[in-house]
Formats: structure tokens, C-alpha cells, sequence
């Protein structure tokens, strides 16, 4: 890599001698049947950049050859060090047309590469109709090698969708897990973890809810309603509000990440900012793997935190709980897949002390039985 | 000059009038009282010759898997009929339309007026329901054609056929019966659904998923901890080097001339004749591996364009609207005509026999291929054999990737974002690539490399420039662009009349591209640039680089895109000749 950087330097420092053999470009906008002359422009300013990566090429062989027979540049002068060698061609011509002696490579901003520093350097002007020439720089001139597109946009010729919206609004209902929960005590709960999606490949709007019961009784039901957005390919980012409903009304403003972590977990992790400066943060994460194609073993993490005691929703600072559930799941088809599983549950710190004053266990084994569902 | 028809029958191409092929494939709809496809053994498909053409655009119900579903039609028939007709003619193409929506007919590879090229939008308003649009042009070329709708989804749901346009000279390939094997892609679901299916759950259709048995297998093989460190980039990635297809066999039911592979296509022949197999690839998503057991091949043509004859081929890889013509000379007895889905999750078949009672044994499918570095654009020496030592470098560059835009080797940015998982760190040309699945199988697989054309290149002036995209995706979100911009956030790509340009194509994905420029050749640089081959459809691999060039000698706008039917719309863009 060293050595090709300074083949690069070589390069813009040898090469007025290389690019004086390269004729001016001739460009023919003026005539009456280029219609289009933006376009004209953007097709000349792309042409005269391929000349000048020519140009550079050229420069660079010679400046290889040179550099074979021992020729001594001086350097010392010039500061490399903020230059960007890496990309745009172009840009490289026209660095080499200029004196470099006398300019402050320090304050040269080589990222972009405007084209029509290109142009200008390469195109024969004299034979050119300047009056009618955009200056402002197209933005897509910001380009180093052209992907062919035109500075503006054309209408199409024709009424007619051409194809299906490639961004249609869909919707998905996700039965995350519908289970009951057998307990070696008497009491047996039915729990529902469901999400729901409306909306398009970057911007959703996102329903969550979590619903336990204990003997027909709702012990503890809440629902989040989110603006989710995609933020890279792999994580979205979800904002909104909660709302608990039981065993206490709260409500709280949400904000959380939701995707794919490396090694395929799903994750969902988010904050919540409820009344008093009371703060809540929620990790979920489950990995499925494949024992067959049709049978997964899929192991899953919850974790709660609070950052203040809240005895009247049983909730103490710290570490709150955590749950980890081991669930063996046959996909009947890929939108439905019963299971059986087991879940670990244990409570920390202020939130046991609570549990244990009511006289309830800070840690449980559940056996489960239930089904994952999605539309 | 005379010759068979696919029907076996005598027909003089130079007709005035078109001919009614036997409709035999049973559409009956209308005359039998289940309006329903017939499973029937026949081998005739509805041949239309001469220089007009009637075809009726319709919705029929058929019975392909056991269900009733409705099918997009033409004349009746899936396919629709062969239209056969004779270079230098004036064509006239009356194509009316008796569905619900509008549609179009676009000729695919046929060099023609861009209002002729049946795109909705960029050659005209489309075909509306009750409406007839007359399509006229001249046949300036000759070879193996074919033609689909351009409209939705019409065509995973039926409206394609082919076209066979005889050449004016004598034909430069000596064959003594032609057969056309179009293959497709058939599902009873919805085109909707599947896309639907695609966006929440993009592994939808994976059949052959990793396991945990084959990570017990791969430790089995090369210790726990190599197995381990091999999975390390993928998991990183979170991408599956399975990848191979998005839609597979568990929805599609794969077709040979409108044959599922249980009913199977029957082409017979005189035991010493030259066969001619004109085969087309009008699948919708599927990429097919095509071989005969028990026969060379000598590959004549692509995209309708002769070629220099390529012998002793075993088998080729025919992407989505790409078509390649073969001679085959067998011996008396029957042969499978095999063509497995890339994926391997289904095959289409058909058999060549000298007796039609007489049919050839179908061999089993090969193993499912497993993705390489190589596929992911990055060089690590020999295909399969893999070195990890460079391994550490390469995630933290994937890691540290999303930000704004990425430039790759050529100097063109990719607009990163949610809607790019990856691109190329090295892709590399790699024309003599059989492809994934294909490598170092024990036969003798066509590659790009082989072909060139038959006759000198006609335009030798080197490229005035260069246009370089980038094949981008996010494979989980299912979206799929253009350096990143889809083509509904695109600008149109400008071409000035009369200049020729290089295309360089770079394959950010991990599936294969048929990338497919309308209205003028695209001439693939295969080695030798006195004979570039001309094509309409370049495959571009995984992780792969591939260059071509194209003048732009037809005024007008173009349609050019990913010829994948649930990537295009993404994967579009339009060019202005102007």
C-alpha cells in the first residue's frame, strides 16, 4: 500500500510532462439538436473526466517508470499528509495539471472531486457557449466515476405504471409466544407476547404487547405503541410510549433498538423514561438454531432494570429480573410453530425483597407449553 | 427453407398468413367443461408463423400441482405460442387484451423502435383492458427470442412465450430439426403474496437451511474450532452462505414448455439427425443447470446471437431471460433433458427420443451449493478451499462500513444505508467461473469465457467512457437498488446517439443478476474484442465484476434492470438515448 501511495505522489508531481501529449477535448453542445443542455454538459463533463482518468493512468505509468530509474522528487515541501489518495481518478488529473509548489495542500479538499475541475481542466472552452452553461455543480457531479446519471430528471414520455410499487405498505401480525406456564404450585398462568407491523420497508408503525394472567385474572398487561425506522441494514430504531395497565397504570416514553446482532440474535432493547425521572431498560434477545429444517431449539434472555423503587408496581432499583426460557419449536409451516419449553425466572434486589414481603418466590421454573404464530 | 417445427410438422416460414399451431396443450377453457389444464403427454406447443400475429391476452384457470389457480394467458395458452417468423419482414403484432388490467408485451432481445418495445411508461401507455395495440416493427435479426409482459407480475403468473426468427441467409448452423425448451416457473401463490412473503420473512422459501447437524458434520471433518472460525464471517454478516435463491421449489412448480416435470416435455427425433434445442430461460426468480446425460453439446447461440461453436459442453447455466441454442446429435434411444433449479429444490425436465414410448432415466439433482469468499466478492485464493488468517481484518471492515456512502475499488460511491448489507471488498472478473454450484463438478461447464461471437465486431471504437453500477441489496429487508438508489429515487442513465460505452457491473449481493439492457446489444468483453459476443442479458455472480460494451445506436427510453421479477423494481433504471 506504501508503495503504491507514493507511486500515486510520484504521479501528480511528474505529470504535467505526461498529460501535454493528451489533445483538448472537443465538445459539440453548440449544435441547435442538443436539445437538452444540461445533459449535454453532464455527458461532456463526463467525458472529459474519463480522459483525464486516461490521463492519470498514463501519468502514473510514467511516474513508475520513473521512479525505476531512481528519479528524485522533492517532497519535502508539499504536506501529503492531508491528501486523500484513495479515490477519484479525475481528481488526480487535476491535481496534476496544477503548479504544486505554490499551493497549500493542506486546505485541498480532495473527497468530492467536482467534475468540473475535470472539465475545466481538460475541455477546449474556445469552442464552447459559456453563456448558456449551468455553473451551479449538478449535484451528482460529486461522483468520481459516473454512473450514468443525468443531472436532472426527465419525465417519462408515457401514463402507465410501468411496474408494482417495489415499497409496498404491508403488515404483519407476529404471535411472538402464546403459552401457558405450569408451575409446581397451583397456580398456572396464560401469557401472550405479541408485535404487530404496518407500514414500508424503512418507516413502520409498530404495536407490542405483553399480557400475563394467573387464573383468569390479568396480573400484568401492558402495550407500546412505536414509530420504528431503519437505521442501518441490520437495526431499526423504535421511539413511542408504553402504557402499563396492570398491575399498575403507568406510562412511560420509549426509546429502542430493535434487529439482528451479529450471529443471528434477534434483539430488542429499550429505554423507558417514566413520570418522577423513573427509568426502565429492557433487554430481550432469543437465537433459534436449526436442529432440522423444520425444528428449532431456540434459547431466549429477558432482562429488567429500573433506576428507582416503585413498591406500588412491585418494582425495586437495580437489577429487577431476569428470565431465560428454552423453547423446542416444530414449524408446521414457516407461519406457525407449536413448542414446548422451559423458562427460569428470578427476581433481584429491591424487587425480590417486595416479592418476598408478599410472600411470593423471587425465583421460578416454568414448564411451557405454547405456540408461535405470524400473518 | 423448410424446416420442423416443434410440432413435427412441415412449415414454410415465408407464409403469408400465420398458422394456427394445435393448440393440444389442452386449454381448453371455454370448451371443456372444467376449463381446466389437462395433464396431458402431447409435445405440441401452439406455433404461430408468418409476419402478423393475433394474440389474445387472458385469464385462464389451470391445474398444474393438483389445484386450481388463475393463470395470466396468451391465446389461451402457458406459455403462449411460439411466434415464428423470418428476418427482413415487416412484423405486425396485434396484441389485444381481454384482462382486468393493463398490460404489454415487451420482445425481449429484439432490436426494434423504442415505441415498440412494449415497456408501460417508457414506450407507451401500456395495453388497457378491451384495448388492441398493434405492434410494428422489422426483424433485423435472427436466433431464439422470446417475449413476456411488462406489467406487475404478469409474467411469474404466465404471459410469456418464445420467438424464433428464421435468418434470411442460410442458416450458418446446419441442424435438421429445432426444438424450442422454454423453462419457467410456476407457483400457486399470488406473485403478491410471495413478494409480501419476501419482505417479512426473507428466508421464506430456504428448504436447505444450516442446522445443527451440519455444523456436527463440519466439526466432524475439520475439528470443532475450524468449523467454528468458518462460520465466524457469516455469523458476523448475518447472512447465510445458502443463499441461493429467493424463491425455491417449495412454491414453484418447474416447467418445460408448460410441463411439470411429473408430465414432462417429450421431443422426438430420427436417430443421425442434428437437433437444434433452442433454449429459453423465462423464469420468473429461477436460474436452471442445464445438462443431457449421455450427450455433448455444442453451444451455437446466446441471446440469439451466433456464437463460435463451444463442443463437448456437459452442461450451462442459463440465467433468467437469457437463451442458449445447442446441437445435440444422438444416437437412437431417450434422454433426459435436465434442468435443475440452481438451488437444486426442483429440476424441469424433458426428453429427447427416437421412440416415444421410450423415456430416459431422470438423474438425482446435485448437492445444494454452498456460497464461497469467492461469491462474496472477496479474493482468497482458490475457490473452496478457504484462508482465515486474513479474517480479523476483513469483519472489522464489514463493521465498520455504515457510514454514509462507501467507495469500492472503481471509484464509484455506493449510498450506504439500511437498504446495502454488503459490498464487494474485491470483486473480481471471473468470466471462466462456472459459478457456485457448478465448480469442479467432473463435467464440462460453459462459462462466459467460452464465448465468442461468430462474426467480427462491428462497432471497434474504443469506449468513450464508463458507467459503473453497483448490484446492491439488503437481503434481510428484502430490498434491492442500484449503488444503493432504487430506481424509484433514481435519476435516468443518459447516453448521447452514437456513443459507445463500457458497462462495468459489480455484484454487491449474494445472488446472481441477470441484468438486462432494452433496445441495444450488449456486447460482453469475453477476451477477444474482435468478436464480442453480442447479448441482451448478462449474468453477473456473486461478488463478481463483469464489463461490456454498448453503442448507443437507438433513440429513445429503455428499460434496464435485474431481470429477477421481485428485484426489478428496485433494480431498475432508465437509459435515454438522445
Amino acid at each position: 500500500m506504501k508503495v503504491k501511495l507514493s507511486v500515486m505522489v510520484l504521479g501528480l508531481c511528474i505529470s504535467p510532462a505526461a498529460l501535454a501529449k493528451h489533445k483538448p477535448m472537443t465538445m459539440d453542445c453548440s449544435q441547435p439538436m442538443h436539445a437538452k443542455m444540461t445533459f449535454c454538459k453532464d455527458l461532456a463533463a463526463k467525458e472529459a473526466k474519463q480522459k483525464a482518468t486516461e490521463a492519470a493512468k498514463e501519468a502514473k505509468q510514467k511516474a513508475t517508470e520513473a521512479a525505476k530509474k531512481n528519479t528524485t522528487v522533492d517532497h519535502s515541501k508539499m504536506d501529503h499528509s492531508k491528501m486523500n489518495h484513495a479515490p477519484a481518478p479525475a481528481k488526480k488529473a487535476t491535481a496534476a495539471k496544477v503548479d504544486h509548489s505554490k499551493m497549500d495542500h493542506s486546505k485541498m479538499n480532495h473527497a468530492p472531486a467536482p467534475a468540473k475541475k475535470a472539465t475545466a481542466a481538460k475541455v477546449d472552452h474556445s469552442k464552447m457557449d459559456h453563456s448558456k452553461m449551468n455553473h451551479a455543480p449538478a449535484p451528482e457531479m460529486k461522483i468520481p466515476v459516473s454512473d450514468g446519471a443525468l443531472a436532472e430528471n426527465i419525465p417519462l414520455p408515457f401514463p402507465g405504471a410501468m411496474h408494482m410499487e417495489d415499497d409496498p405498505t404491508l403488515y404483519k401480525l407476529m404471535i411472538d409466544s402464546l403459552e401457558y406456564q405450569y408451575t409446581d404450585s397451583d397456580i398456572d398462568s396464560l401469557a401472550l407476547d405479541a408485535e404487530a407491523w404496518v407500514g414500508k420497508d424503512l418507516h413502520k408503525f409498530w404495536l407490542k404487547t405483553d399480557l400475563e394472567s394467573e387464573d383468569g385474572k390479568l396480573e400484568e398487561a401492558e402495550l407500546q405503541a412505536l414509530y420504528s425506522r431503519a437505521l442501518d441494514p441490520y437495526w431499526d430504531l423504535q421511539l413511542g410510549i408504553r402504557k402499563d395497565f396492570e398491575p399498575v397504570s403507568r406510562e412511560w416514553a420509549v426509546v429502542g433498538f430493535k434487529g439482528t446482532a451479529p450471529y443471528m440474535f434477534d434483539v430488542d432493547a429499550a429505554l423507558f423514561f417514566g413520570k418522577g425521572g423513573q427509568v426502565g431498560a429492557r433487554l430481550k434477545t432469543e437465537y433459534e438454531m436449526m436442529l432440522t429444517q423444520k425444528t428449532a431449539l431456540a434459547p431466549s434472555l429477558g432482562i429488567n432494570m429500573y433506576s428507582k423503587d416503585d413498591l406500588e408496581a412491585g418494582i425495586g432499583s437495580g437489577l429487577s429480573d431476569l428470565d431465560f426460557s428454552l423453547r423446542l419449536k416444530h414449524e408446521f409451516k414457516r407461519e406457525f410453530a407449536p413448542y414446548i419449553g422451559v423458562n427460569w425466572s428470578k427476581a433481584f434486589g429491591g424487587t425480590a425483597d417486595i416479592l418476598e414481603e408478599e410472600g411470593e418466590k423471587t425465583s421460578d421454573t416454568q414448564l411451557l407449553l405454547g405456540v408461535e404464530a405470524w400473518f | 427453407m423448410k424446416y420442423h417445427s416443434s410440432d413435427d410438422r412441415v412449415v414454410d416460414p415465408t407464409r403469408r398468413q400465420f398458422v394456427q399451431g394445435l393448440t393440444a396443450s389442452a386449454f381448453m377453457a371455454g370448451l371443456a367443461p372444467s376449463g381446466l389444464l389437462a395433464a396431458t403427454a402431447t409435445s405440441h406447443q401452439p406455433v404461430l408463423s408468418g409476419n402478423t400475429f393475433d394474440l389474445t391476452l387472458g385469464e385462464t384457470v389451470v391445474n398444474l400441482t393438483g389445484k386450481r389457480r388463475m393463470a395470466t394467458t396468451i391465446n389461451d395458452s402457458l406459455p403462449g405460442p411460439t411466434l415464428r417468423m423470418r428476418e427482413g419482414e415487416e412484423i405486425t403484432i396485434r396484441v389485444t387484451n381481454k384482462m382486468s388490467v393493463t398490460s404489454s408485451i415487451h420482445w425481449h432481445g429484439l432490436i426494434l423502435p423504442a415505441n415498440m418495445d412494449g415497456v408501460p411508461g417508457l414506450s407507451f401507455a401500456g395495453i388497457k383492458p378491451g384495448e388492441t395495440f398493434t405492434y410494428q416493427f422489422k426483424a433485423v435479426q435472427s436466433g431464439t427470442y422470446w417475449y413476456h409482459s411488462h406489467s406487475g407480475y404478469q409474467e411469474q403468473t404466465g404471459l410469456y412465450g418464445s420467438i424464433v426468427i428464421e435468418s434470411r441467409e442460410a442458416d450458418v448452423v446446419a441442424y435438421d430439426r429445432d426444438y424450442v425448451v422454454l423453462l419457467s416457473d410456476w407457483s400457486d401463490e399470488k406473485p403478491e403474496q410471495i413478494y409480501a412473503k419476501l419482505k417479512k420473512l426473507s428466508h421464506y422459501y430456504s428448504t436447505k437451511e444450516r442446522t445443527l447437524r451440519d455444523l456436527a458434520k463440519e466439526a466432524a471433518s475439520k475439528g470443532f474450532k475450524k468449523a467454528v472460525d468458518d462460520r465466524e464471517m457469516w455469523n458476523q454478516m448475518r447472512m447465510s452462505d445458502r443463499d441461493i435463491s429467493d424463491v425455491t421449489g417449495w412454491t414453484y412448480t418447474f416447467l418445460t414448455n408448460g410441463k411439470t416435470p411429473s408430465e414432462g416435455w417429450t421431443g422426438t427425433f430420427k436417430p443421425g439427425e442434428k437437433i437444434r434445442l433452442r433454449f429459453i430461460n423465462a423464469a420468473a426468480m429461477t436460474f436452471f443447470d442445464i445438462r443431457i446425460p449421455g450427450l455433448k453439446m455444442q453451444v451455437v447461440a446466446t441471446d440469439g446471437q451466433d456464437i463460435q461453436p463451444v463442443s463437448n459442453i456437459d452442461e450451462f447455466r442459463i440465467g433468467v431471460a437469457e437463451t442458449y441454442d445447442v446441437i445435440v446429435e444422438p444416437n437412437a434411444g431417450a434422454y433426459t433433458v435436465f434442468a435443475q433449479a440452481i438451488d437444486r429444490s426442483g429440476y424441469a425436465r424433458g426428453t429427447l427420443t427416437s421412440n416415444p414410448a421410450q423415456q430416459a432415466t431422470i438423474p438425482t439433482m446435485d448437492p445444494m451449493p454452498i456460497l464461497t469468499h469467492t461469491d462474496m466478492g472477496m479474493s482468497m485464493g482458490d475457490m473452496d478451499g478457504m484462508d482465515h488468517s486474513s479474517m480479523g481484518g476483513m469483519n472489522h471492515d464489514m463493521a465498520s462500513m455504515d457510514h454514509g456512502a462507501m467507495e469500492s475499488s472503481g471509484g464509484v460511491q455506493v449510498k450506504l444505508g439500511p437498504q446495502v448489507d454488503m459490498v464487494a471488498m474485491d470483486p473480481q472478473v471471473r468470466l471462466d467461473d462456472p459459478g457456485v454450484g457448478l465448480r469442479n463438478n467432473g463435467r464440462k461447464v460453459l462459462t462466459y469465457a467460452d464465448i465468442k461471437n461468430r462474426f467480427p465486431t462491428i462497432d471497434n471504437r474504443p469506449p468513450s467512457r464508463e458507467i459503473e453500477l453497483h448490484l446492491t441489496g439488503n437481503m434481510s429487508r428484502y430490498m434491492w437498488s442500484f449503488n444503493g438508489v432504487k430506481y424509484a429515487d433514481s435519476k435516468p442513465i443518459g447516453l448521447r446517439f452514437g456513443e459507445r460505452v463500457r458497462f462495468t457491473l459489480i455484484n454487491d449481493t449474494m445472488m446472481n443478476h441477470p441484468v438486462h439492457l432494452h433496445g441495444m446489444w450488449s456486447e460482453l468483453e469475453t477476451g477477444d474484442n474482435n468478436f464480442l459476443p453480442r447479448k441482451h442479458t448478462i449474468v453477473v455472480q456473486p461478488g463478481a465484476k463483469i464489463s461490456y460494451l454498448v453503442t448507443a445506436d437507438a433513440k429513445g427510453q429503455w428499460a434496464y434492470h435485474c431481470h429477477l421479477i421481485y428485484h426489478m423494481d428496485g433494480m431498475f433504471r432508465r437509459v435515454i438515448v438522445a
